[in-house]
């Protein structure tokens, strides 16, 4: 019963966390068929942002994960106003995108070793202490309760916005067909800058609230990032709802197989488990892969 | 773009009255021998010269590595830059041809000669259980593929077994190939012909690829899947089969490193590396035959003029990458040869 | 209202208009008769700005939008109805419509001008939550104008209203571009065959190869037996 209610505890913790950081992987390829390489670089910038304006700046720790939010953000726009604004549009795109964007993790996370050094560090939780439920013997730390609202909280307002407003909806206009999108008078780059920089604020959220309650160093992104990764293609490459729904899936299986078979064997069964995932449904949960959009 | 060969009609209607291919129709026949020839004299002789020379023996490593790891990005250059298959998983395939090998030497006792045969071997088989359910799939999903089997394998090799991972330090001690060969004093030599081999044996046979009809295949495949499968090229059949040719140069590479190194260490999986053997694909030329080689060259010599600043190195690189892409994006090779070729043809018109 | 002057328009390397030269008055159903690939939809695409065009101009009013942006043009009150199913298939109705209207001035009275789409499509308004996916052929086509309806559009430029469709559907598409034209919209209607000039166009050009070789009232056109042959599918 503990291990079941562990599991269960920790996979909405992860799923919440995947899933932001999904969700900002599925709008980028949603709305510029582009696999987003330095996702993962963009996470450890919020990290130390978040970790700097704490420690160094010794400001409260909300606002400093506000703010750290908005410096990846800012990181995302440069990104796109830099690097992939120069090669959107010029035939070789696929490639040049993969390699721009590796380029960019490389700088990023090169500049994040530089600055703040090799050591992993810390965060100081929000909350101390923990609150106990007694039925199912389960320990919650108050600072994972704070990660999981504010992680849903955020799913909650992302969906909402692409859902309910009027440039919510163009986004998802301009990823499941440009061209109409464009002929209604929407201007799509914009709506390309405006996603990379959604999706960098996403990323540096998921590093803010999971290296709140873990760990950071330069590349601690990475890992996250192919869950990210595994989950936006579990969800159907694309598809908001699938990938919401494929975050839980793997944060519930990651945690299942920490809790019953040991922290070594999560990393390979996950694998594993996308292997004949991709093998079996390549497009995703809901078949709502390569061929539907937002 | 190569050129087809056409064979004149007469050369066709051979007239022994069986129909022959003459000698100079194939590929082969476009090689400048008298070039080649001398460029591996020259790279032949260079030892004998090197290890009378102080500091000799450090630019014969260089070359060693230069060798070595000109033969995996070659071979990732023919699947990812000709072929447009996005594997990130070259570099563990030279792990594995490399901890094979090792393995078998050191803890099973295995000539290292005989070992080393397995690396390639065993690089090979793990391409095919990769690519068979990997390489059906879109370029998404390769790349995430190969990077969790990277991923995979270094969790294996950090985590897995002692004699393995040799407590986290990778194997040590491994037995070289030419230990106190002749006196000792002819060592570094020995390995230098050895790499030297392997590297002409590899630039030749991904050559002969990409001029052979093969190599039209990947190309066509490349640019166009949709029109290539329409003319009946299999893409999957072509695609495992690159995968599988690349693989096994790339474990060769990797047991001749850990013989010569006499160490397998898991810092070969570090991301470090891996950016830095795209980067050399990327920088010389993404997709041609010189790129990769001249790539490697020039980010070994960058390399040994930042040493001391790798940090900042890392930067540079990526810095650099970025650059080429956004400026560059066929790569220095193919820039610098148009700019060449402009010259050329200037003067040419001046006169 | 709307003059295009000498424009030459292609794709890569290769022109595929050369010295185009229309216009459309206000409240005018211009249709442009043409082959299939001889350039129809690259003239609409050139206009709209979905392709620059490599010379020539294209003015509404007195404005001149040649080489704009999409959005800009979109702005000057020109809507491309493009052909085929651009609609957005994993919107609903309502959303693709609302869409339509995405542009700051019609947003605002967006409400408006979806009741009065509705009133043009009943079957919309049935099937406002839907996903257009789900529609048929022919209602994609009506969801395709009506989300054209939404914005602010001074001229409606229609691509093949009838590609697709089976002939009951086709007669209703017409009709409906017929009330649109009575509502005082202006129209450019790219078609491929002549059925429905009648009561619909006051002027039509012939467009063969990429240039436009005849220009003149139904009329006369149908008048020419040789053009009745080739034109009337």
């Amino acid at each position: 019963m503990q291990q079941l209610s562990q599991s269960l505890y920790s996979g909405v913790l992860y799923g919440s966390v995947y899933g932001l950081m999904a969700l900002g992987l599925t709008l980028i390829w949603g709305a510029l068929r582009m696999l987003n390489l330095a996702h993962g670089a963009l996470y450890v910038v919020g990290a130390y942002a978040a970790w700097a304006l704490i420690n160094l700046a010794g400001l409260p720790m909300l606002l400093s994960f506000l703010i750290a939010v908005g410096v990846a953000a800012l990181m995302g726009l440069v990104l796109q106003t830099t690097l992939i604004n120069q090669v959107i549009g010029k035939p070789g795109f696929d490639n040049a995108s993969l390699i721009a964007t590796v380029a960019a993790a490389t700088m990023i996370e090169s500049a994040m070793l530089l600055m703040f050094g090799p050591q992993v560090k810390t965060m100081p939780p929000v909350f101390e202490g923990n609150l106990l439920i007694p039925g199912i013997q389960l320990s919650i730390r108050y600072q994972d309760l704070l990660v999981i609202v504010i992680a849903v909280a955020s799913l909650f307002a992302m969906s909402a916005f692409l859902r309910g407003t009027r440039y919510g909806m163009a986004i998802r206009a301009v990823s499941q067909n440009m061209d109409a999108a464009k002929l209604m008078g929407i201007p799509a780059g914009q709506v390309f800058l405006i996603v990379m920089v959604i999706s960098a604020a996403l990323a540096g959220l998921a590093g803010v609230l999971l290296s709140s309650i873990f760990f950071l160093s330069p590349f601690s992104g990475f890992l996250p990032m192919i869950k990210a990764l595994i989950v936006t293609i579990f969800g159907g490459l694309g598809s908001i709802k699938g990938t919401i729904w494929a975050a839980y899936l793997i944060g519930l299986l990651e945690a299942s197989l920490q809790v019953y078979l040991g922290a070594s064997i999560a990393l390979p069964g996950l694998f594993l488990f996308m292997i004949v995932m991709l093998v079996i449904r390549p497009n995703g949960l809901f078949g709502l892969g390569e061929g539907r959009r937002l | 773009m190569i050129q087809e060969q056409n064979l004149p009609a007469a050369e066709v209607a051979a007239p022994q009255g069986a129909a022959r291919l003459r000698w100079s129709a194939g590929p082969w026949a476009r090689v400048d021998w008298l070039m080649v020839g001398t460029a591996l004299l020259v790279a032949a002789l260079a030892p004998l010269v090197l290890t009378r020379v102080t500091g000799g023996g450090f630019v014969a490593h260089l070359m060693i590595t230069f060798f070595i790891w000109s033969i995996i990005t070659q071979c990732w250059n023919l699947i990812m830059g000709v072929s447009g298959i996005y594997s990130f998983g070259q570099v563990a395939l030279y792990a594995i041809g490399g901890w094979t090998t090792a393995l078998l030497a050191k803890e099973f006792g295995w000539s290292p000669w005989l070992s080393l045969w397995l690396a390639p071997i065993a690089a090979t088989l793990a391409a095919l259980v990769i690519g068979l359910p990997t390489l059906r799939l879109r370029g998404v999903y390769v790349v995430l593929l190969t990077l969790a089997f990277h991923e995979l394998l270094r969790n294996f090799l950090t985590n897995g077994p002692q004699i393995v991972t040799g407590g986290g330090t990778g194997m040590v001690n491994v037995p070289k190939l030419f230990d106190q060969f002749l006196g000792g004093g002819m060592d570094q030599a020995m390995h230098y012909w050895l790499a030297l081999a392997l590297f002409t044996i590899t630039t030749l046979a991904v050559w002969a690829i990409l001029h052979s009809p093969i190599g039209v295949a990947f190309r066509a495949l490349r640019d166009s899947e949709v029109y290539a499968v329409s003319r009946g090229v299999d893409p999957f059949r072509f695609k495992l089969l690159l995968f599988a040719f690349s693989a096994f140069f790339t474990g060769l590479a990797g047991g001749f490193m850990v013989h010569y190194q006499a160490t397998a260490s898991q810092s070969v999986l570090s991301f470090g590396f891996v950016i830095n053997l795209l980067a050399m694909i990327v920088i010389g030329g993404w997709g041609s035959f010189w790129g990769p080689i001249v790539g490697t060259a020039l980010m070994i010599v960058l390399s040994e003029l930042l040493r001391g600043v790798d940090d900042y190195r890392n930067f540079m690189i990526g810095l650099i990458m970025a650059l080429i892409v956004i400026f560059a994006p066929q790569g220095l090779v193919p820039l610098v040869s148009k700019f060449v070729g402009d010259i050329m043809r200037t003067l040419r018109e001046a006169e | 209202m709307l003059t295009v002057s000498d424009l030459h328009a292609g794709y890569g390397g290769s022109e595929v208009l050369h010295t185009i030269s229309l216009h459309v008055h206000e409240g005018e159903a211009v249709v442009v008769l043409g082959p299939n690939g001889h350039g129809k939809t690259t003239l609409l695409r050139a206009i709209s700005g979905l392709i620059r065009p490599t010379s020539g101009a294209v003015m509404i009013g007195d404005k001149a939008i040649a080489g704009l942006p999409p959005e800009a043009i979109v702005a000057a009150g020109v809507t491309h109805i493009p052909q085929g199913d651009l609609v957005f298939p994993e919107m609903t109705v309502l959303e693709n419509l609302l869409m339509g209207a995405y542009r700051a001035l019609a947003w605002r009275e967006r409400n408006t001008r979806i009741e009065r789409v509705f009133g043009l499509f009943p079957r919309l308004a049935e099937r406002k939550a839907q996903l257009a996916r789900s529609l048929s052929g022919g209602e994609r086509r009506m969801l395709a104008l009506g989300r054209g309806l939404m914005g602010d559009a001074k001229i409606l430029m229609i691509d093949e209203p009838s590609l697709g469709l089976a002939p009951l559907v086709i007669e209703q598409v017409y009709e409906t571009i017929r009330e649109i034209r009575e509502s005082g919209m202006a129209i450019l209607l790219m078609d491929e065959n002549a059925n429905h000039l009648e009561g619909l166009a006051d002027r039509v050009y012939l467009l063969e190869s990429g240039v436009l070789v005849r220009e003149g009232t139904p009329a006369e056109l149908l008048a020419d037996e040789a053009l009745l042959a080739a034109y009337l599918g």
